[in-house]
């Protein structure tokens, strides 16, 4: 029997790990009342959200209606699925919990209504508590979906936790592995339960060949790019480098954004991004020609970018350096309040004012001394004025 | 700069917008006290609007889970792979994680903490 599911947990709190959102699941369950918003359980595969969800319903005598969003997509589906079951009680008298599990998985490239009816069914079946899960927060779809709901977020579960909780399962089981084995596991299922417990079963059942293959381990974006910052050489870089666990553009975007946000003077960023190009025009040779042989130039370019710096980097997923993205927090609803105003004077859409008129409009009406004026007739609020002063500025300064 | 989930920590001072910025990333504020990292932070981001306000890179450290403590980031095998970013907000100290009987008692506080 598959291990992963003998030790499914049958309470939450036979579980490791995201102690917080577990507990605000179940208070959110015990809670529930008619009306109630529906809970959104978001974060990466393998951190107990499925597992959560079954343990408590469990626990708290609830039957669960689960729908895998995977498998069934159209509106019309969904419904036929779902509006049946949606009855307050089972044949046991049991209340019931609609589950919707991976719900990005539902609306796929292309959305065949899943959204709608989703959305139909919270606004009109609210008397049954329905909990949803989904992997990725920044789908589109998902944060729509997450508008009408609590959100509560499961991240990854720390490795000193989860090698406990390994330990336990191997002492329930009788068997013992090697530290240094068992420590690999860890490592390699980078805080997934689900894909830690069948490493380990696989690492007890074959001892030997589990040392060989988790030695030959490749690394996550973030932890390699970490170590790759920190090598000492080019050619240890390019040996961690290719240990990456990514395809070659996903490690050129990563390092150009750990590039981008990093804190460094403007000439030594100049100097690694010139790298970063020149390796992304290797790149794109390979890809247009299909050229793979220069795919070791494009690796070897790219592994003197660590050396080159000239202190050590961090990864970043940010693509916009801080200072930057902390005047796009902070001005976004004045700049977005302009651009509708002046849209309509222009004759022209809010996208095409914020990307071109209106760095020409503040340039021409603060030269000619009429911001003022016009910023008035505009009937724009404080907020907005002074984001348009403070660009004004900026623009002038930069002429 | 060290910032421990959950307890109090200060920073000169760091401007209007970053302020702002903060408080929308749901860092806590509190006269006296200073900032906090709560649950409902978002971690990530507040993190680097600290580092970009004072200039200095941001090591998070979680709280151990049993007795609150500091966890043992330092002393870690894994710290090189654990992205503290990416794992939930509790872990567990040095002590704790020596001690034979945690798991146990780990499962058991929190089954105490739902009641």
């Amino acid at each position: 029997m598959f291990w992963v599911e003998k030790y499914r947990p049958k309470t939450i709190a036979q579980m490791v790990g995201n102690e917080t959102a577990r507990l605000k699941l179940y208070s959110w369950l015990k809670g529930w009342k008619p009306g109630s918003r529906p809970l959104m359980l978001l974060g990466p595969p393998g951190t107990g959200k499925t597992s959560a969800v079954h343990a408590l319903a469990d626990e708290l005598g609830y039957s669960v209606i689960e729908l895998n969003a995977s498998d069934v997509r159209t509106e019309e589906a969904i419904k036929a699925t779902l509006m049946p079951a949606l009855t307050n009680l089972d044949l046991f008298g049991r209340q019931k919990l609609v589950f919707l599990d991976e719900i990005d998985g539902l609306f796929g490239q292309q959305d065949r209504g899943g959204l709608n009816a989703v959305m139909e069914l919270i606004d009109k079946y609210n008397t049954l508590p329905m909990v949803m899960a989904a992997n990725f927060k920044d789908d589109e779809k998902v944060k729509k979906l997450a508008k009408k709901c609590e959100v509560v977020y499961f991240k990854r579960v720390p490795p000193r936790l989860l090698e406990l909780h390994l330990r336990r399962i191997l002492k329930m089981e009788g068997k013992e592995l090697p530290r240094e084995l068992l420590k690999r596991v860890v490592v390699y299922s980078r805080g997934d339960v689900r894909s830690a417990i069948n490493n380990l079963q696989y690492a007890s059942l074959a001892p030997e060949q589990a040392e060989l293959f988790f030695r030959d381990m490749t690394l996550g974006i973030s932890e390699g790019l970490e170590q790759f910052f920190r090598a000492r050489s080019p050619e240890m870089a390019l040996r961690i480098l290719s240990e990456i666990d990514a395809n070659p553009e996903e490690k050129l975007r990563a390092l150009f954004s750990s590039v981008v946000s990093a804190d460094l003077d403007i000439g030594s960023k100049l100097s690694l991004l010139k790298l970063i190009s020149d390796a992304d025009l290797i790149f794109g040779r390979i890809k247009r020609r299909q050229e793979w042989r220069l795919l070791k130039y494009f690796y070897r370019l790219l592994s003197h970018l660590g050396v080159a710096s000239p202190r050590p980097l961090n990864y970043s997923e940010a693509d916009i350096p801080w200072s930057l993205r902390l005047r796009i927090w902070n001005d976004a609803s004045g700049f977005k309040e302009a651009n509708h105003k002046l849209a309509k004077f222009f004759h022209s859409s809010s996208k095409e004012v914020a990307s071109t008129l209106l760095a020409y409009f503040l340039l021409i009406a603060s030269a000619k001394g009429v911001l003022d004026r016009i910023m008035d007739r505009m009937d724009l609020s404080d907020a907005a004025k002074r984001v348009l002063e403070a660009e004004a500025e900026r623009i002038g300064g930069a002429r | 700069m060290k910032i421990v989930f959950g307890e109090y920590f200060h920073l000169p001072r760091v401007g209007k917008d970053a302020f702002i910025s903060l408080m929308k990333a749901g860092v806590e504020y509190e006269k006296g006290k200073g900032f906090r990292f709560v649950e409902g932070t978002d971690v990530p981001r507040a993190i680097g609007i600290i580092e970009a306000a004072t200039g200095k890179r941001v090591e998070l450290i979680p709280r151990c889970f049993m007795d609150g403590k500091p966890a043992g980031c330092e002393k870690c095998e894994y710290r090189y792979m654990c992205n503290r970013l990416e794992v939930s907000n509790y872990c567990l100290c040095d002590d704790c994680y020596e001690d034979e009987g945690t798991i146990s008692a780990y499962y058991f506080k929190f089954s105490e903490e739902l009641e």
